[in-house]
């Protein structure tokens, strides 16, 4: 077994040519990335050009590429004030002498993140045809393969998960393809929630849960936590996939009493414009939308400079959109990096001399905020409110300092910040009925899962996650990345390996562990095509609950 | 623990040393800004201790960000022997350490200073670690209604204190200014 960063001496591979990166911009870091063409790993560079940051790598074979990685400067260095690179993992399944990252993801001996949230596709078959999707099994095309793992597989998955040291899983998302469309979804969940997983999250377009009533409250039932519903604009133009049903499937939701978080996938010059909506949208039902998690596209496959131009939007142009969509009722100022939170878990950690769970992701990967809604319907975002800079330096502070006491004086340290927890807070300008202290308090006393719960019912949090493609592709973001999917050959794949180079990825596995669309359809008795979606909502099909976005 | 280890009391040895205290004007008006200049350096076991051996060291026992804060009080004199505190600012920086894919550089773990503005950069060698982190210009700006008519002799108390890392245990640091003496009228 490995002590936790052992990495330290941990060679580079040498790539067998290295180039010349021509510089232009004042270069802020050096990273590698990979050839969009051959993926072969290149030096790269990371550089400020009318305050914008851009990405560049040089090919020997293919040439130079250069690509937007962050929109604005200002920004990307505020928000490297805030990076912390991860405890790693004590048990990688992968052990390797060099790093030689995105070659042998699966988590290996130099990964910096333990698993945050773990994927586990349950099929991938869809009812939808999304262009711009990448995931859902397209039948004619040479090697589509149905790829459904068993229950016994998925147990072995979760249970690797939960081996997973020195923090152990605590939290899968059911994914696809469309998960719904397994038969034995159910199953599944109650199997999970038996090997003694707390956050059990399923995502979905919402077009089973909006056609079948009782769906969201067998999936309740069954132990899921939250749904993850696909949500990309509030009007048919924009939303064309579930402008008609997402409304249904929230209040079928509702009624189950389950928690709902939207997930827009921000396209610019498509949806790019609809962001503030879309969070008006979320406040209008912010008793059952949790959150609204913002993913700006990755562009996947070849893609043209002149096209990746024209569809290529980063985190902080969608923070910048939000505040003029918002009339800056969401100010830029209000986002922090997800990394930002970790001083929170530095302090409980110190405090319990125990690891615990860590979003140490890259600074560039997310970002985030907290906004609340007052009685006249304006949103307030946390920072209107809390001095959450404050509060996380002070934090920070603390944790330094309880790892320096023992005995009564580690106590007396504790009373002191419960006692000063408020003073961060301006209580006049709190929305009524919050009591931010006391859930921040039960949050670091009790530093269990019920309690970030009750923090999560009483807010709406906005997030970002960008992320990567081919183009933008930066290794140490994917070094640090703690949004990973679970295989049947028992690794842990980092989001941006198992979906930016699917041919040594989710292909590879999916064709390993799938079987042929045809074997599929004659084992069960039905075509794909059969469960593909006609829109029927959109074509007039109603119930009395259908209420529309507009 | 890291003292015996090392064989040394370091934060005995460490200090600062103040390079300059001055106003740049010796007299102003109530409703003027005065703005006077402090720089200091941290010398001595902490600075030494920021060597690539223990960074890495650091590193490997997730004891990835250094934070050291600087506290500075300009007192006023009020009384022959007694100061009285007019101004008083923190300063916080970071060394955060990261493990780097950038093939120009040697060490796989690099450092990346934060300063009190929130500012951020990767240091390419240790000397510019030493500076950013630990070199010191501040400037103190107030009015002179904060001091009131009158002749006064002002000085500065530097406190710098850092917490417990496998390379060096919490300690501290103080230091007072020479007085100076600036008019308001």
């Amino acid at each position: 077994m490995n002590s936790p960063l052992q990495v330290v001496k941990m060679a580079l591979l040498e790539t067998r040519e290295r180039t010349q990166i021509r510089t232009d911009g004042e270069v802020i870091r050096r990273t590698q990335s990979i050839c969009p063409e051959c993926n072969r790993l290149l030096d790269a560079e990371i550089f400020e050009r009318d305050s914008k940051i851009y990405i560049r790598k040089n090919c020997p074979e293919h040439g130079e590429v250069e690509e937007l990685y962050y929109g604005s400067a200002t920004l990307y260095k505020k928000f490297s004030a805030y990076w912390r690179d991860g405890k790693g993992i004590e048990n990688p399944n992968v052990p390797v002498d060099s790093c030689a990252c995105p070659l042998n993801c699966g988590l290996c001996t130099n990964h910096l993140s333990h698993t945050g949230l773990a994927n586990i596709i349950v099929t991938n078959r869809c009812d939808l045809t999304c262009w711009y999707c990448f995931f859902y099994v397209k039948k004619g095309l040479e090697g589509a393969y149905v790829y459904e793992p068993t229950l016994e597989q998925i147990r072995a998955m979760v249970r690797m998960l939960k081996a997973e040291r020195p923090v152990a899983g605590n939290s899968i998302q059911l994914t696809g393809g469309e998960p719904t469309l397994r038969s034995d979804l159910i199953e599944i969940i109650k199997m999970i929630k038996e090997e003694g997983v707390d956050h059990v999250q399923l995502n979905t377009n919402g077009i089973n849960l909006a056609l079948d009533p009782e769906l969201a409250f067998r999936i309740k039932e069954a132990g899921v936590s939250n749904i993850y519903l696909s949500f990309d604009g509030v009007t048919p133009r924009t939303n064309p996939k579930n402008y008609w049903e997402a409304p249904l499937a929230i209040e079928n939701c509702r009624r189950a009493g389950i928690g709902v978080v939207l997930v827009p996938t921000v396209i610019k010059g498509l949806n790019d414009h609809e962001l503030g909506a879309i969070i008006r949208y979320a406040q209008k039902n912010i008793d059952i939308v949790r959150a609204v998690n913002f993913q700006p596209v990755s562009l996947t496959g070849r893609m043209a400079k002149q096209d990746r131009e024209r569809y290529r939007i980063t985190i902080p142009d969608c923070i910048k959109a939000i505040e003029e969509q918002t009339d800056g009722e969401i100010p830029k100022e209000a986002w922090f990096p997800v990394p930002s939170c970790t001083p929170l878990t530095h302090f409980i950690e110190a405090l319990t001399r125990k690891p615990k769970y860590e979003l140490s992701i890259h600074f560039a990967c997310g970002a985030g905020t907290y906004v609340f809604t007052d009685e006249s319907g304006k949103l307030i975002p946390i920072t209107s409110f809390v001095d959450v800079k404050g509060l996380i330096e002070y934090l920070d502070e603390k944790a330094e300092e309880l790892k320096s006491k023992s005995g009564v004086k580690r106590y007396k340290v504790m009373v002191e910040v419960m006692l000063k927890l408020g003073s961060f807070i301006d209580k006049a300008k709190q929305p009524k009925g919050l009591n931010l202290a006391k859930m921040l308090f039960n949050i670091i006393v009790r530093h269990d899962y019920s309690s970030v719960g009750e923090w999560h019912r009483r807010s709406l949090f906005l997030g970002m996650m960008h992320f990567q493609d081919k183009y933008n592709h930066d290794a140490e973001r994917v070094q640090r990345c703690d949004i990973h999917y679970l295989t049947p050959d028992l690794r842990i794949i980092p989001f941006c390996s198992f979906n930016v180079i699917p041919e040594w990825y989710r292909d590879r596995i999916q064709k390993k562990y799938g079987i042929p669309v045809e074997e599929w359809e004659k084992m069960h008795g039905e075509k794909i095509e059969d469960k593909v979606y006609r829109g029927i909502l959109r074509k007039g099909w109603s119930c009395n609950n259908c209420t529309n976005v507009s | 623990m890291v003292n015996q280890l090392l064989g040394k009391d370091a934060n005995a040895k460490t200090r600062i040393e103040v390079l300059s205290f001055k106003s740049t004007t010796q007299e102003a008006r109530l409703d003027e800004t005065l703005r006077l200049n402090l720089s200091y350096r941290v010398i001595g076991e902490l600075r030494e201790r920021f060597t690539q051996q223990h960074i890495e060291e650091a590193y490997r026992n997730h004891d990835v960000d250094f934070r050291v804060t600087s506290i500075i009080e300009l007192r006023k004199r009020v009384l022959r022997f007694a100061f009285k505190c007019v101004k008083r600012i923190k300063i916080v920086r970071k060394a955060i350490f990261y493990w780097s894919r950038d093939r120009s550089y040697a060490s796989r773990i690099r450092v990346m200073v934060v300063d009190e503005y929130g500012g951020s950069s990767v240091v390419d060698s240790l000397e510019r670690l030493h500076s950013k982190l630990l070199d010191y210009i501040i400037a103190l700006v107030l009015t002179g209604s904060e001091l009131g008519r009158g002749e006064h002799i002002l000085r500065c108390n530097v406190k710098v204190k850092w917490g417990t890392h496998t390379f060096i245990e919490q300690g501290e640091a103080s230091i007072t200014t020479q007085p100076i003496k600036v008019v308001i009228f």
